[in-house]
């Protein structure tokens, strides 16, 4: 018998002789033992091209057939993963899943994602790949995906090195020690995220830990943890913050300015203070107006506390070099400290700003602010006298429902059809939670008669799927003869997808 | 219907993916002007964009499909989409009894058709003779023609064809469809493709060369082997064999779960359906082969991994007898919940040398596997067990998947072994066997 070591080597000497031909040397049909010599001898020698196609045919059929299991030690699998696990999804559920991870409705996979999740229920393993690869290529799928890997995603996650970041977010290291150890492995997208973990437990504690470090870390590097000592954020983190108002980095600066200024007992935020109400005047008496003095320099203690001197104004505001600098300013100041300073409420101060001259600055400045300091009762007041304002950003300052509330009074409030000029289009265009069975049934009667059919798929995403039957009615009626037009139809279909697999998450 | 379809199986017999999800679109109940099923049969009809709507209809046994649309693909996506709404609306489709006249014509002309014998290739035996001794003749000449391209081949080395065009290989597989050997020629176009490629080149093209050679020697001797070593030979150098052949087959009954189906694409839009069969009495595996060649023919029967059906198989004479054509009539089962008689690694391997020594052109050699467990390593995936690791092929994509479905415990595994690499069809995970073969979902 000829050995598994002795076929390859034969093997491999034909080849060597087929690649420099017949003509040059004879096949090397030495090394063969039994059954396998005996019938390479019967070649004839005197036909070398022919003998060496017939060798190299017999020796391939002995080496297929002796063809021999690798050895390969047991101990280099991976572990089973944990058999105690969250329950599967249902096939049906699974097979939605299946289609969105395709390409079909993908953009409601977050939404099947939470409501998986909801249900205590983990994604079917044949999906667990396209899932993990999904939260790579769209990294905001990454936080509603985690809850649906279950014990074997997980498990997955770990075995291949793209997948590490699933892995990462799983482990929340409990002690100091475990802390410091996973602080210096991680890896540089996941650091800030345990920071922020640590954060929320013990906030002394990462920012001593962010402090040992500071010197060697990037300066992106440096803005990306300093944001995330936000959370827990107090004023004992005050002189450290303060430092990082000399960094040599232009975002570090910034980044500290901004949760300076959340800090209302700080230094930054009470000279601030000071130096506005030195600029802007609440005027009572008959005619109530704001009476604005613009800053004469922007001097080095301005600078350092976050106001730059360069800095240019949204065009759309018209304003001037100066007005920038008590634009910056303002942005700092919190506005609720106006509310209490001149005890008055966000509607009534936004709308005295509206009717007088400095209406821009004042607009602009507080809407910004709003946004740094996520002050919804103000955010709810700007955008209702500022509808085109919405896509700003506002109204993610407010909750869902306030959100959807606001949409409703608008849309409410004015008659005609709904289209890109009416009041309420911006405030709708940023309800992007699902919506209430109210606003669905009001933007669908408003709907009737007017001309915005092609905004229908984007609501499709949001609108009440318990409504499916009435939406179907309400953009049929009136068709003799079932002409589908496209919008209409991607809607509907949208619609009965998450209705669909909604209800078949929730059973 | 005593058998139950799933989604996947639908999704793969589509004939090609634009097909699939134009289906996915249209396979929601509103859109239909009509639907409704009876005992054999579900039926509907479809406003299109012509004047008057399509009637498309399936019999469910088949499963066999009709639609009145002029889509030349087969089935088409309205047939597909009443297959989805079948599966996952059967709600939607309203029992009726009897069916409208355009349905029950249709099923009693397929009824007719069964019936009917195939007449097909020349009637009397000696006619029969007659036509294979004339393609003996021309498949000698062209095989003569091809044994003295490989000696050329041999003597002046392989390291010539590095640089060669695809022409070189070329002219040669035409000469081998002019000789009615298309399965040679479809392997001399293979070659083409390996020059350079891979770092082992030279190594596979010697194999194969190899293979060609001891085909021709083999040609030329035909007479003096044993009849089942003649189908065989015959069989690998693509000489299609007829039902008539089939008179000296041998006919088992069992309850036969499809294990692998596998699609692939030969030349000139010529298509190859291989469906392996798992006998789950008799503990054989069989495999049945349909050709199809137009684009958008269909294949006759298309049996998605995991269906069950009870039936005769009437195996074509070999060494190692596999090829099996399916009798009708067979009825559709429920699948059986686990995975019986596989094989643990080394025992597959045995299997397949004892293959060889009855049938040396056996290729890909079914391999069902008992429990192995997936391992990635640097050059590759292996699925192994106690008794060792068997590589996968190179062109399986979805090792993951794999990984995902085992959770790192043994599982059972079917595919193809091709001599170096295995290619996993489908795995029982959960009590369900799972297609690998059409992709996830």
């Amino acid at each position: 018998m000829t050995s598994a070591g002795g076929t390859q080597a034969l093997f491999e000497a034909l080849v060597g002789a087929a690649l420099l031909g017949s003509e040059r040397q004879p096949p090397p049909l030495a090394g063969a033992e039994g059954p396998l010599a005996d019938l390479l001898a019967r070649l004839d020698p005197a036909d070398p091209a022919g003998a060496l196609l017939g060798a190299a045919a017999a020796v391939d059929l002995y080496r297929r057939a002796g063809y021999p299991p690798r050895p390969v030690p047991l101990e280099a699998a991976p572990p089973a993963c944990d058999r105690h696990d969250l329950s599967r999804v249902s096939d049906r559920a699974a097979a939605h899943l299946a289609r969105m991870l395709a390409g079909e409705h993908s953009q409601v996979l977050p939404e099947w994602l939470e409501a998986a999740a909801s249900a205590g229920r983990r994604a079917p393993e044949e999906q667990l790949p396209a899932l993990l690869d999904a939260g790579l290529d769209q990294p905001k799928l990454q936080e509603p995906l985690l809850a649906v890997l279950g014990a074997r995603g997980r498990w997955l996650a770990a075995l291949n090195p793209r997948w590490h970041y699933a892995q990462e977010a799983a482990e929340t290291p409990e002690t100091e020690v475990a802390f410091t150890q996973a602080w210096e492995t991680a890896s540089a997208e996941h650091r800030p995220r345990l920071l922020a973990r640590l954060r929320a437990s013990n906030p002394a504690l990462a920012r001593q830990v962010l402090q040992e470090s500071w010197s060697q870390e990037s300066a992106w590097a440096r803005a990306e943890f300093l944001a995330q000592l936000a959370v827990g954020l107090g004023p004992q983190d005050e002189p450290f913050l303060e430092s990082a108002l000399d960094d040599r980095s232009q975002t570090v600066r910034s980044a500290a300015v901004d949760l300076l200024a959340r800090l209302p007992t700080s230094r930054l935020s009470q000279q601030t203070l000071e130096r506005v109400c030195q600029l802007v005047n609440l005027k009572t008496g008959r005619a109530v107006r704001f009476e604005i003095t613009l800053p004469q320099g922007c001097d080095q203690a301005m600078q350092r506390d976050g106001v730059d001197p360069k800095f240019k104004p949204p065009a759309s505001l018209k304003l001037g070099q100066k007005a920038g600098w008590l634009l910056q300013m303002l942005r700092l100041v919190p506005p609720a400290t106006w509310s209490r300073l001149w005890k008055q409420g966000p509607a009534e101060l936004v709308g005295i700003a509206g009717k007088g001259k400095w209406r821009a600055l004042l607009h602009g400045g507080w809407s910004e602010a709003i946004l740094l300091h996520q002050d919804p009762d103000w955010a709810a007041a700007l955008v209702a006298a500022v509808p085109q304002w919405a896509g700003l950003g506002l109204m993610e300052v407010l909750s869902p429902e306030a959100c959807q509330a606001l949409a409703l009074e608008k849309l409410r409030a004015s008659r005609g059809p709904l289209n890109d000029r009416h009041p309420a289009a911006p405030l709708l265009e940023c309800c992007r939670q699902p919506w209430s069975a109210s606003l669905t049934r009001a933007v669908l009667e408003r709907l009737r008669g007017g001309s915005w059919h092609y905004r229908l798929p984007a609501f499709a995403r949001y609108m009440d799927p318990a409504l499916t039957d009435k939406v179907h009615h309400i953009l049929r009626e009136g068709d003799k003869k079932p002409t589908y037009s496209q919008p209409v139809d991607d809607c509907l279909a949208l619609l009965a997808f998450r209705r669909e697999m909604l209800k078949e998450l929730a059973s | 219907m005593t058998a139950r379809w799933t989604s996947e199986q639908v999704a793969s017999m589509a004939p090609d993916a634009a097909s699939a999800k134009a289906a996915r679109k249209l396979a929601a109940p509103h859109r239909w002007l009509s639907l409704a099923r009876g005992e054999t049969a579900a039926w509907g009809e479809y406003q299109g964009s012509g004047r008057d709507p399509y009637r498309t209809q399936i019999e469910l046994a088949g499963p066999a499909f009709k639609c009145s649309c002029p889509s030349r693909k087969f089935p088409c996506k309205h047939a597909l989409a009443l297959m989805y709404l079948l599966v996952e609306h059967p709600d939607a489709l309203r029992p009726q009894d009897p069916p409208p006249d355009w349905v029950s014509d249709w099923l009693a002309r397929r009824a007719r058709r069964a019936q009917a014998s195939p007449a097909s290739g020349p009637a009397t035996p000696a006619a029969r003779a007659k036509t294979r001794a004339k393609r003996r003749k021309t498949m000698a000449a062209g095989l003569e023609e091809l044994e003295r391209w490989l000696r050329d081949l041999a003597r002046q080395g392989l390291a010539t064809v590095e640089g060669q065009p695809y022409r070189f290989w070329e002219t040669m597989a035409a000469r081998m469809v002019d000789a009615q050997a298309p399965a040679v020629a479809r392997q001399l176009r293979d070659l083409a493709g390996l020059p350079g490629v891979r770092a082992d080149w030279p190594e596979q093209l010697l194999r194969r060369l190899g293979r060609l050679y001891l085909l021709a020697e083999g040609l030329k001797r035909l007479d003096q082997l044993p009849p089942p070593a003649q189908a065989d030979l015959r069989s690998a150098l693509g000489w299609a064999l007829r039902q008539e052949d089939l008179a000296q087959g041998q006919a088992v009954h069992d309850r036969w779960l499809v294990l692998g189906r596998r699609v692939e694409e030969l030349e000139a839009k010529l298509r190859l359906q291989r469906t392996w069969l798992w006998g789950t009495g008799t503990g054989r595996m069989a495999l049945s082969l349909e050709f199809a060649h137009r684009a958008g023919k269909p294949f006759e029967s298309v049996f998605p991994p995991g269906l069950c059906l009870e039936a005769d198989l009437l195996f074509y004479p070999s060494g190692y007898p596999l090829r099996a054509a399916l009798q009708e009539p067979y009825t559709l089962l429920e699948p059986p919940d686990g995975p019986t008689g596989h094989l643990p690694a080394a025992g597959a391997l045995a299997a397949y040398a004892q293959a060889l020594a009855q049938n040396p052109w056996v290729d890909p050699f079914p391999m069902p596997l008992q429990a192995v467990v997936p391992l990635r390593q640097e050059d590759g995936w292996l699925v192994c067990d106690e008794t060792g690791g068997l590589p996968l092929r190179r062109s399986f994509q979805i090792g993951w998947h794999l990984m995902a479905l085992s959770g790192g415990s043994p599982l059972a595994l079917f595919g193809e072994w091709d001599g170096d690499g295995l290619l996993p069809l489908s795995a029982w995970a959960e009590g369900r066997l799972v297609d690998l073969e059409a992709g996830p979902g």
